[in-house]
C-alpha cells in the first residue's frame, strides 16, 4: 500500500545511508510500485522547482536576447583570430544556445513546461535502468533478492536529488557529481542490505551501471567517428 | 541545576536536548577536533568505559558523531563562511540594481583591455534585470550565490571522502562510509575562516590558515578512523587528488591534440 507520507522521512534517512529505510522499502507488499509512485514524487518536485527557478533566474537577468547577441559576438570575436568560419559557427553557436537555454530552464513558452514535465520522466528512466543493471549485476554475483525489492530499494537513490529543489532560488547550482556519487552510495547500501552480499560485491555491483554507461559513450563515440569518417569528414 | 523529575507512571522524562544536537556537534567536540584531540577523547571514552561508566560522554567523545550530524556541521560552516560575502554581495548588487553574476561578470573585465566585445559585456552588465525589481534581483542572487557555497563543501567532503575511503580501505578494513564522513567533517569548521576573504589583506591570510588548518584535521581525522600510519594516511589523501590530476591532464592533451589535428586539416 502506498505510504506518501513516510517518503520524507524515508528518503531523508536514506541519505544518512541508514538501513531502516532500505528495509522497510524491502518489506514493502509491493516495493517497485512503491518505488515508482516515490520516483514519480520526487519528479514532479524537482519538476516544480525547476518551473519556479527558471522562471526567477530569467526575471533576474537582463533580457536574453541582449545576453544571446552579447555572448555569440564574444565567441565570435574570439574564434575570427583562428580563422574559422564566422556563418558555420553562428548558427552552430545559436544551435547551442537554444539547447543550452532549454535545459537551464531559461528558455520561454511551452518549452519550460516541456522540461519539468520531462524531469520525472528522466528520473524514472534513470531509476528503471540503473535498478535493472544492478540487480542483474548483484544476481550475478551471488546475491538473493528479488527484482521487485531491488527496484524498490533502488528508488531511496532519488534522495540526493532533493537537494535540487534549492534551484528554486535563482543562480544555486547543485552538483550532479555529487548527487550521482550520493546516489550511488545509498544504491550501494541498499544492495549490500538486499542481496546479502560482501562490501566489495555490493560494490562491483554498484560500479557496474557507471561502467556500461562509459563504454556505451565510448562505444557510442567510436561509432560516431567511424561514421564520421566513412562519411568523408576524414578526408 | 538538573531539574530532573519523575512522571506519574514513575518513569523518567526523555533528556532534554537542543535541537540542534542532532544536526550538529557539541562545542566540545568540535574544539578537541580543531585541536587535533582525537586520540584523548578517544582514550577518555575508553577509560569511562573501564570504570564501570555504561555510556560514554558524547559530549566530549570527537567520534561520537553521525554521519546527519557530519553533514550539518559542513553545512552550517559553508553558510558561515559565507555570511559575510553575502552582506557585501547583496549590498554590491543592490546599489548597481543587477544581479550578482552580472556584477561579478562586469568586475572581472579590465577596462584597460577588454576591447569592444568586453565593453559590450559591461554594458549588458547595466542593463536592469528583465521581470524583477533591482533590489530583489540583488537579494535573491546573492542568497543563490551563498547557498552555493555549503553545496560546493557538501561535494568536496562526500566524493573526495569516499575517493580516500576506498584508498585506505586498501589497507584497513576500518571504518564505514558514514562513520567515516562524520569525523571527516571536522574538517570544514576551519575553513568558516574563508569567509573573511571579502576582507582585504587579512582575507587572505585567514583563508591560507583556515586551508592549512584544514588539512590538519582532515589528515588527523582520517588517520583516527582508519588506524592507519602517517605515511599511508597522506597517501590515501594524495592518491584521489593524483588520479583526477592524471586523467584531467590526459583528457586535456586529447582534447588539445583533436582541436590542433582539426585546425591544421
Amino acid at each position: 500500500m502506498l505510504q506518501p507520507k513516510t517518503y520524507p522521512e524515508l528518503l531523508g534517512k536514506a541519505l544518512m545511508l541508514d538501513a531502516e529505510p532500505i528495509l522497510t522499502m524491502m518489506e514493502d507488499d509491493n516495493p517497485w510500485v512503491e518505488g515508482l509512485f516515490m520516483v514519480t514524487c520526487v519528479g514532479a518536485l524537482l519538476g516544480g522547482a525547476h518551473l519556479v527557478g527558471g522562471l526567477l533566474t530569467t526575471a533576474s537577468l537582463p533580457p536574453l536576447e541582449a545576453v544571446r547577441e552579447t555572448a555569440l559576438a564574444s565567441l565570435q570575436g574570439a574564434l575570427a583570430t583562428t580563422g574559422s568560419g564566422a556563418t558555420q559557427v553562428d548558427a552552430l553557436l545559436r544551435g547551442l544556445w537554444g539547447w543550452a537555454a532549454r535545459i537551464g530552464g531559461l528558455a520561454g513558452g511551452l518549452d519550460r513546461l516541456y522540461f519539468a514535465l520531462w524531469e520525472p520522466v528522466w528520473l524514472m528512466l534513470q531509476w528503471l535502468i540503473l535498478g535493472s543493471v544492478i540487480h542483474a549485476a548483484a544476481r550475478g554475483l551471488g546475491g538473493r533478492g528479488t527484482w521487485v525489492q531491488t527496484l524498490g530499494v533502488t528508488a531511496l537513490t532519488t534522495a540526493p536529488h532533493l537537494l535540487g529543489l534549492l534551484t528554486v532560488i535563482p543562480f544555486v547550482a547543485v552538483s550532479g557529481l555529487l548527487t550521482t556519487v550520493w546516489s550511488l552510495l545509498i544504491a550501494y547500501r541498499a544492495v549490500e542490505l538486499t542481496h546479502d552480499l560482501s562490501w566489495q560485491r555490493a560494490a562491483l555491483a554498484v560500479a557496474a551501471a557507471p561502467l556500461l554507461l562509459l563504454l556505451a559513450l565510448g562505444f557510442g563515440g567510436v561509432t560516431l567517428l567511424a561514421v564520421w569518417a566513412l562519411w568523408g569528414g576524414g578526408v | 541545576m538538573n531539574m530532573s523529575f519523575l512522571r506519574a507512571d514513575g518513569t523518567l522524562p526523555a533528556a532534554r536536548a537542543a535541537w540542534w544536537l542532532g544536526w550538529l556537534p557539541t562545542r566540545a567536540q568540535v574544539a578537541a577536533a580543531a585541536q587535533l584531540n582525537f586520540a584523548r577523547a578517544v582514550s577518555e571514552r575508553v577509560v569511562s568505559e573501564r570504570a564501570g561508566f555504561a555510556r560514554a560522554d558524547a559530549a566530549t567523545d570527537v567520534t561520537a558523531l553521525s554521519m546527519r550530524q557530519g553533514m550539518g556541521l559542513v553545512v552550517a560552516a559553508g553558510l558561515a563562511a559565507g555570511l559575510l560575502p553575502f552582506v557585501v554581495n547583496w549590498v554590491n548588487a543592490t546599489r548597481a540594481g543587477t544581479a550578482v553574476p552580472m556584477l561579478q561578470l562586469a568586475a572581472a573585465l579590465n577596462p584597460a583591455d577588454i576591447g569592444v566585445v568586453g565593453a559590450s559585456w559591461q554594458a549588458l552588465a547595466g542593463l536592469p534585470p528583465a521581470g524583477l525589481p533591482g533590489w530583489l534581483a540583488a537579494l535573491l542572487s546573492s542568497l543563490g550565490v551563498w547557498l552555493n557555497t555549503p553545496l560546493q563543501w557538501l561535494t568536496w567532503w562526500l566524493v573526495y571522502g569516499v575517493a580516500v575511503l576506498l584508498v585506505s580501505k586498501a589497507w584497513s578494513n576500518g571504518a564505514t562510509i558514514p562513520r567515516f564522513l562524520a569525523v571527516t567533517s571536522y574538517a570544514a569548521a576551519p575553513l568558516v575562516l574563508t569567509g573573511l576573504s571579502p576582507i582585504p589583506c587579512v582575507g587572505a591570510l585567514a583563508a591560507g590558515a583556515g586551508g592549512l588548518w584544514m588539512l590538519a584535521i582532515y589528515a588527523t581525522a582520517v588517520r583516527h578512523i582508519t588506524g592507519l600510519d602517517w605515511p599511508r594516511t597522506l597517501l590515501a589523501m594524495i592518491v584521489p587528488g593524483a588520479v583526477v590530476g592524471v586523467l584531467s591532464a590526459l583528457g586535456a592533451i586529447a582534447l588539445v591534440a583533436t582541436l590542433l589535428r582539426l585546425m591544421l586539416s
